[in-house]
């Protein structure tokens, strides 16, 4: 099997709802999206879901002619390619959308969904929920979490880090929105590199007074060991962080440094082999890993077959409407189906139809750093945020 | 699905007390592995209690499955690992694919060297060997296990030097202490080797388990240290990468497995460390090389030298 040829379809996409964390509370609901198709002359397509912008010629010619079975060579020979610019930014976003359309097709050309080929034993992640949720009213954010509860997920994760009254708040309505599930909640909160270290520190132990917290994420720069280290020793919670870093290369000083104790890993970090990379480090060092959100939840194959994966972030602000999957959330798990590879298919009517008339709403790019992070605590001006 | 287990016949001078062992499915597919008898019956149980009803396409599910049987039950890591390396050959034959493909892969790439003992040969009949070796197989490098007497590795090293490096091109010399002394014996040892050759690396410096040992010897010497064979994918690396007690890291399928070995690797190349594939029968573990970000070399399995733990390929 050969790989021939690509398309790479960029599109903006209008979610069904505003999604937003401390940085920008306000929030979006206009994201980019991209599809990229690599063609084989086995008449088998590999299909990976990015972010938009436009994929490089160079990075396809350098697969073009090869085996996409032979993809742990191939992962080499492009982080090889990347040497001197580095495997970082626009770069790393690339390579992991070609590393995951090559892990599709090898999937696909043992007629295997993913989470198989990769060695799981079934086709089951266990879930957490998480509203991304700072633009949330009160209302809208225990519906939020009462929809998850319903189907069966009792773990959540509130956005944090702005007006610590409200944070107590709304902690409160998810642990009860959860608690209809049934199940005692696990509550996480995320911070999103908003605080300086020891803000962390002083806002963490204040929740802590009244919330057992399962972990927290982000409460301190994504490269500052010292920093995340001194959180988890200062406070209860765990530590969790990594979504922002992209290669096992950048997670190495955390992990030597002992200073995280989830990792986050996601499909921005070079691809399934990339997060593969990363679990197994976490694994030799016991460091449990968590797979971050994705459209239609498709990384819950790579989560699936990992030695150390705990749980994956389940959203549901509507990103996949030009998409069909063959997964759904139940008894609080990603169930996964058995169609080959990530088992998702493109509905090219509707992608066509977003590309020709985009759609008009709330949206940043780049997703930036809120006013005032690492320095102070910043509330939101009165009126502004639905919650406050 | 069934477990058939053969016991190979010793050989003189050769690897004894071994097995065959071969899991086949329903289809006729089948994978095969090899392993010491003295694993035979925590294979079986681990057969039994393990992998019997079970879809043995989920190989890195069932891996973490044995392993922690096994460990429950005090044992090492022979048992599961043999059953791994069969259902990674299972799986491959299954899709019809060579193992290496299966496993991700490109072609296997051949930078092997030979292992020669530390007792059983004159120098006369080492240098006619490596000579062979090197004509017939392209053996540039080669591992010398280390004798009691440090004048006569010295002899065996320059014989070997000489004998494939006259051959005109160049020649990597490594020295195995198998473990058998303390790190400042080694130290001082490979000191005054160093006075007059150069070693790529010098493997097993201590006491298995030592990794304080290797981290010191490491610091001491200009050759680069390599683990030693045996260690467990699950427990045994993490002290040593994290005391940065080795420079380079070797894989062994018949401690790890196939599934072992790859996220071994993963961690190795976050430390930014090589890695080697220790010999295994049948030169199983070439099968590895293209798929390692960073790939050292294998250790070629030698029959005539008959120097390798592991059994013979039938």
């Amino acid at each position: 099997m050969r790989i021939t040829g690509y398309r790479c379809e960029s599109y903006l996409m209008r979610m069904d709802r505003l999604i937003g964390d401390a940085n920008l509370p306000e929030g979006v609901d206009l994201m980019p999206g991209s599809v990229l198709f690599l063609e084989t002359d086995a008449n088998l397509t590999g299909i990976s879901l990015g972010y938009g912008g436009e994929f490089p010629a160079w990075m396809f010619e350098a697969v073009e002619g090869r085996d996409p079975r032979e993809v742990l060579s191939l992962w080499g020979r492009l982080n090889d390619l990347l040497h001197k610019g580095g495997n970082r930014g626009t770069a790393t976003l690339f390579l992991s959308l070609l590393d995951m359309a090559l892990w599709d097709l090898k999937a696909k050309a043992a007629g295997e969904p993913l989470w198989r080929l990769l060695g799981a034993r079934e086709g089951r992640v266990p879930a957490y929920a998480s509203g991304l949720d700072y633009p949330l009213s009160d209302e809208a954010l225990f519906s939020f979490y009462q929809r998850m509860a319903a189907r069966g997920i009792h773990a959540g994760k509130l956005k944090v880090g702005l007006d610590p009254e409200a944070d107590l708040r709304r902690l409160e309505i998810m642990y009860e929105a959860l608690a209809t599930s049934g199940k005692t909640p696990q509550l996480m909160i995320d911070a999103n590199e908003y605080w300086s270290a020891k803000e962390a520190v002083r806002q963490i132990r204040r929740l802590e007074e009244k919330f057992d917290l399962t972990w927290v994420e982000e409460p301190a720069r994504r490269w500052d060991y010292d920093g995340l280290r001194l959180v988890s020793q200062q406070v209860r919670a765990a530590v969790a962080t990594g979504e922002n870093l992209q290669s096992v290369a950048d997670l190495y000083p955390l992990v030597s440094e002992q200073a995280v104790d989830v990792i986050n890993i996601s499909t921005n970090h070079s691809g399934v082999t990339g997060c593969r990379q990363i679990a197994h480090l976490a694994h030799l060092y016991s460091i449990p890993v968590t797979m971050n959100n994705a459209q239609a939840n498709y990384m819950a194959h790579v989560a699936a077959a990992l030695p150390n994966h705990w749980m994956m972030e389940v959203v549901d602000p509507g990103r996949e409407h030009c998409l069909r999957f063959d997964n759904r959330v139940e008894d609080g798990c990603i169930l996964l189906g058995d169609s080959p590879g990530f088992g998702i298919e493109v509905d090219r009517a509707k992608l066509e139809a977003l590309q020709r008339s985009p759609p008009t709403g709330q949206g940043r790019f780049p997703f930036p750093r809120g006013e005032g992070a690492g320095r102070r605590v910043t509330a939101p001006p009165r009126g502004k945020l639905p919650w406050r | 699905m069934k477990l058939l287990i053969t016991e190979l016949p010793d050989r003189p001078g050769g690897p004894t007390g071994h097995l065959k062992i071969e899991l086949q499915d329903a289809g006729g597919a089948s994978g095969v592995s090899f392993a010491h008898r003295a694993a035979r019956p925590m294979i079986e149980q681990l057969m039994r209690e393990c992998l019997d009803g079970q879809d043995l396409r989920s190989v890195a599910a069932l891996y973490d499955r044995i392993t922690a049987a096994e460990a429950t039950l005090g044992h090492d890591s022979r048992a599961s690992a043999a059953l791994d390396v069969a259902l990674w050959g299972l799986a491959a034959e299954r899709r019809q694919e060579p193992l290496w493909r299966a496993l991700g892969g490109s072609t296997p790439v051949a930078e092997y060297y030979a292992t020669v003992p530390a007792d059983g040969h004159d120098l006369v009949a080492l240098g006619r060997r490596c000579r062979q070796l090197a004509e017939k197989q392209s053996i540039r490098s080669v591992k010398l296990r280390a004798g009691a007497d440090l004048k006569s590795d010295v002899s065996r090293l320059e014989c070997i030097k000489e004998t494939i490096g006259g051959l005109g091109t160049p020649i990597t010399l490594m020295l195995d202490f198998a473990g058998a002394h303390t790190a400042k014996e080694v130290e001082r040892r490979v000191a005054s080797i160093e006075d007059s050759l150069e070693l790529t690396w010098v493997e097993a410096p201590a006491r298995p388990g030592d990794f304080l040992g290797y981290a010191r010897v490491g610091r001491a010497v200009a050759a680069s240290v390599c683990a030693p064979r045996g260690l467990n994918a699950a427990s045994h690396y993490l002290p040593y990468f994290h005391a940065h007690a080795v420079d380079v890291v070797q894989l062994d399928l018949s401690t790890m497995g196939f599934t072992g070995a790859l996220r071994i690797a993963d961690a190795a190349y976050a430390f930014e460390l090589p890695v080697t594939i220790a010999s295994y029968p049948g030169n199983l573990g070439l099968h590895l090389s293209g798929t390692l970000p960073y790939f050292l070399n294998v250790e070629f399995h030698d029959e005539a030298l008959a120097v390798t733990a592991g059994g013979r390929v039938p």
